[in-house]
C-alpha cells in the first residue's frame, strides 16, 4: 500500500493516439481529475514503439507507467504495438489501457485476446471521461500492486 | 414326245386359258389356275408366258398386259427390282434346277410386299431348258411382324436404358431406321415463342449425301404451319407420312432431299397431355406407302417420349427459376450485409467527431461556464443535448446492424432463464413502476439467446414504460402451434394506433413525445430483425387506452419439446 500523504513522482503516461482532439481532451481530463502526470504523446503505432525502445528523438524518454493506446492507428496500428509490448520481456509489464470508439468495437476486440489489461470506450461525456481517467489513475496506480520495474 | 416349242404353246394355253387342251392337262389347268398362290411361266428368252389368277391379283396387273412381255412391263417404277430378278434369272439358266430367294416388290398400285420366290427349270424332251415356272409367296406380313418387334424391341430397350431425352432420341431414330432400312432421322424441338422448329439432334448413315442433309436441317429454323412433314405432324399432333418427299407440295427441303437421294420421309410428334412438345421426322431411300403398324407404334411412342420431354423441360424450367431464385437471394443477402457492414462502419466513424463537439462543449462549460450569461449556458446545454442525442442514435444503430452482422449460432435454450435474464436487466425500470410481470410455462427453444432476450427486454421493457397511469400488468404467453411457438407479451398500457401497427417496427419511428417517454425508437426495429433472422414474424394488437398484445412466431426447429 502506497502512503497516500507522501508526495509521490508524477505518474508516467503514454498516450498513444493520432486525434489531437482526443490527446489534448486526455491531457484536459487528467488536469480536470487533478492527476499529476506526465503525459507523454505518440501520433502512431511506430512513434509509440520508438517511444518505448528509446530510439531516435526518444533516446531520453522515461519508462511510462501506464499506456493509453488508440487501436486505430496510421503506420502500425493499435493491435501490432500491443502485440509487440506483450511480446517483450521489458515492455510487457506496463499495463495497457485500450481506448475504443464504441462499445461494439470493444466487443469485438476482446474476442481478438490481444492481452490489454483494459478497455475503455472514449464516452461522449467529459464528465465520464473525466471519471474514467481518474479510475485509471486509481486503479492501476493505486489499487493493483504492480509487478517491480527491472 | 413333245419339243420345247410345243410344251411353250402348251403353257402359253395354260398361262393364257385360251386354246384347246388335252384332257389331262385341263386338270392341270384347272388346279393351277385356282392355287391362291401367284404362279407364273416364262420361256428362255425371259418372255412370260403365263400367269395364273393370284398373280393377277397379287400385282394389279391383267395377264393381257404381262404374257408376251418380259419382267420390265412389270415393274416400269423399280428397275433395280428388274434388275434383280433378270439376274437371278441368268443364274438359273447358267445352272438349271430350282432356286429361291428373298425380295421387296412393288405392286402396280405402289405398294412394297415382302417375297419369297421358288422358280424352277422345266426341260424340253431334248433336255434343253425350255423356260422356268416360278411361285410367289407373300411374307409382307410375317416381315413386317418382325420388323415391329424388332423395333419394339429395340425402342423399348432405349426407353430403359436412356438417362434422359437428349440419349434417347439419336437411339431411337437409329432403332427405327436400323429397323425399316432407312436412312436417317432428326428430333425437333419447338420454340413457341419464335414461332418456330429447331432441330436439336440427328442421326443418321455415315454418307456424305445424308450428312449434307442432315447437317443443312441441323442449321435450318422451320416456321410453324401445316405443309411439310414435320410441320404437319405439329399442327394435327398425329404421325405424318410423305410417300415421295421429292414430289410433295410444301416440303421445304424437297431439293436437299432429292440430293440425297431420300424419298419417303415420316414424322412423329411427341406429345404431352394435348400439346406437341416436338417432332421426330425420319427418311428412307425409297417411295414407300403409310405402314399402319409403324404409325401405331410411334403414335404410342410419342406419347412416352411427349412426357419424357415435357418433364425434362418442366425440370429445366424449374431448374432456371431455383437458379434464378438463388441468385436473387444471394444478391438480396450480400446487399444487406453490405448495407449492415455500411450503417456499422458510418454509424463507427460518426462518433468520432461527435465525441469532440460533446467533450469540448462540455470542457468549455466546465472551465469558462461561471463567465457565461444564461442565454450561452442555455446554448451550449441544447449543443450537449443533441450530441447526446446523436451519440445515442448512432449507438442505436450500430446495435441495429449488428443483430445481422454480430448474431450468434443458435443454441438450445430454455426459455424461461433467457426471459429472466431480460427481467434481471430490467429490475429498476420494474419495480420503479410496480409492474406485475407473469408469464406461462415456457419451453425450451433453439435461439441466439443473447439477441432472445434483447427481444424479451425490448418488449417488456416498451410494456413497462408505456403503462401510462395504471401500474403496468404484462403476460407472457406461449402457445404450441404446429411447427411454432407463438409468443405473446400482453400488457395494460396506453395502446397503439392501427394505423400505427407496421410503422412502430421501423428504425427510429417514435409515436409518443420524447419529453414524455424517452427513447430512439430502435427497440422495436432491433425485436422485429431479431424475429425475422431466426425465422419468424412479429406484429401487433392493440386496443388504443387498453393495452397492446405483441406477438411473435418461432419456427421450431430440431428436438424442441413443451418444458
Amino acid at each position: 500500500m502506497l502512503d497516500e500523504n507522501r508526495p509521490s513522482p508524477p505518474i508516467e503516461i503514454l498516450l498513444v493516439e493520432d486525434n489531437p482532439g482526443d490527446m489534448r481532451l486526455t491531457k484536459e481530463a487528467l488536469k480536470e481529475g487533478k492527476v499529476y502526470n506526465n503525459l507523454h504523446w505518440a501520433k502512431d503505432g511506430v512513434e509509440a514503439l520508438e517511444f518505448l525502445q528509446r530510439e531516435g528523438k526518444f533516446a531520453n524518454a522515461p519508462r511510462p507507467d501506464i499506456i493509453l493506446l488508440d487501436l486505430n492507428l496510421p503506420r502500425k496500428d493499435g493491435r501490432e504495438v500491443l502485440s509487440v509490448i506483450k511480446n517483450n520481456d521489458l515492455l510487457r509489464n506496463i499495463p495497457v489501457v485500450v481506448l475504443t470508439t464504441s462499445k461494439a468495437e470493444e466487443d469485438v476486440l476482446k474476442s481478438y485476446a490481444l492481452h490489454a489489461n483494459c478497455y475503455v470506450t472514449k464516452p461522449v461525456d467529459l464528465e465520464k471521461f473525466i471519471v474514467v481517467v481518474q479510475s485509471i489513475d486509481r486503479f492501476w496506480l493505486t489499487v493493483v500492486t504492480l509487478p517491480p520495474v527491472k | 414326245m413333245t419339243g420345247s416349242s410345243e410344251i411353250g404353246a402348251i403353257l402359253t394355253v395354260l398361262g393364257s386359258g385360251k386354246g384347246e387342251l388335252p384332257a389331262q392337262l385341263r386338270i392341270a389347268q384347272k388346279l393351277i389356275e385356282v392355287l391362291p398362290v401367284p404362279v407364273f411361266f416364262k420361256g428362255r428368252d425371259g418372255v412370260y408366258l403365263g400367269v395364273n389368277k393370284a398373280w393377277e391379283s397379287f400385282f394389279g396387273i391383267a395377264r393381257g398386259v404381262i404374257v408376251g412381255r418380259p419382267l420390265d412391263a412389270i415393274y416400269p417404277q423399280a428397275p433395280s427390282v428388274a434388275q434383280r430378278h433378270r439376274a437371278m434369272d441368268e443364274e438359273l439358266w447358267r445352272h438349271p434346277g430350282d432356286q429361291h430367294y428373298e425380295i421387296t416388290v412393288p405392286r402396280s398400285d405402289g405398294a412394297l410386299r415382302h417375297t419369297l420366290y421358288y422358280k424352277a427349270t422345266f426341260s424340253a424332251d431334248d433336255g434343253t431348258v425350255a423356260g422356268l415356272i416360278g411361285t410367289i409367296i407373300d411374307i409382307t406380313e410375317r416381315k413386317q411382324a418382325e420388323q415391329r418387334q424388332a423395333i419394339e424391341f429395340a425402342l423399348t430397350r432405349v426407353l430403359a436404358e436412356a438417362q434422359g431425352i437428349a440419349d434417347a432420341v439419336p437411339a431411337i431414330i437409329r432403332s427405327v431406321c436400323e429397323g425399316l432400312g432407312w436412312a436417317c432421322g432428326a428430333h425437333w424441338e419447338i420454340d413457341r415463342e419464335a414461332g418456330v422448329l429447331r432441330c436439336v439432334d440427328v442421326w443418321g448413315e455415315a454418307t456424305p449425301e445424308i450428312e449434307q442433309f442432315l447437317a443443312h436441317s441441323r442449321q435450318r429454323a422451320l416456321p410453324l404451319g401445316n405443309e411439310g412433314l414435320v410441320r404437319r405432324a405439329v399442327a394435327t399432333a398425329a404421325p405424318a407420312w410423305i410417300p415421295d418427299m421429292t414430289q410433295q407440295k410444301g416440303f421445304l427441303r424437297a431439293q436437299l432431299a432429292e440430293n440425297a437421294g431420300l424419298r419417303a420421309g415420316f414424322a412423329m410428334p411427341l406429345v404431352s397431355g394435348s400439346e406437341v412438345v416436338g417432332v421426330i421426322e425420319f427418311f428412307g431411300r425409297e417411295t414407300r406407302h403409310p405402314i399402319a403398324w409403324l404409325i401405331e407404334v410411334a403414335t404410342d411412342l410419342g406419347g412416352r417420349l411427349g412426357q419424357f420431354v415435357a418433364r425434362r423441360q418442366a425440370e429445366q424450367a424449374l431448374r432456371e427459376a431455383h437458379a434464378s431464385l438463388a441468385l436473387k437471394a444471394q444478391e438480396l443477402a450480400r446487399s444487406n450485409a453490405e448495407l449492415e457492414q455500411f450503417a456499422y462502419v458510418a454509424s463507427h466513424d460518426l462518433q468520432e467527431p461527435l465525441r469532440m463537439v460533446a467533450s469540448y462543449t462540455q470542457l468549455l462549460l466546465r472551465r469558462y461556464g461561471d463567465r457565461f450569461d444564461g442565454d450561452a449556458r442555455e446554448f451550449m446545454d441544447y449543443v450537449v443535448d443533441g450530441a447526446t442525442r446523436m451519440k445515442q442514435l448512432i449507438e442505436d444503430l450500430l446495435a441495429y446492424s449488428r443483430v445481422g452482422t454480430r448474431g450468434k449460432e443458435f443454441r438450445r435454450v430454455p426459455c424461461d432463464a433467457v426471459l429472466h435474464k431480460a427481467l434481471a436487466n430490467l429490475k429498476i425500470a420494474i419495480e420503479q413502476s410496480a409492474a406485475t410481470i407473469t408469464h406461462d410455462e415456457l419451453p425450451e427453444v433453439v435461439v441466439d439467446d443473447m439477441q432472445w432476450m434483447q427481444l424479451f427486454q425490448n418488449l417488456i421493457g416498451n410494456a413497462v414504460k408505456f403503462c401510462g397511469e395504471r401500474p403496468p400488468a404484462v403476460h407472457v404467453s406461449v402457445e404450441d402451434r404446429q411447427g411454432e411457438w407463438l409468443f405473446g407479451i400482453r400488457d395494460n398500457g396506453i395502446g397503439i394506433e392501427p394505423q400505427y401497427y407496421e410503422r412502430i417496427f421501423m428504425v427510429f419511428q417514435r409515436l409518443a413525445a420524447r419529453t414524455e417517454y424517452p427513447g430512439t425508437g430502435i427497440g422495436l426495429a432491433i425485436c422485429k430483425k431479431v424475429v425475422e433472422r431466426h425465422g419468424g414474424r412479429i406484429w401487433v394488437e392493440s386496443q388504443p387506452g387498453q393495452g397492446s398484445a405483441f406477438f411473435f412466431t418461432l419456427p421450431k426447429r430440431e428436438g424442441e419439446t413443451h418444458a
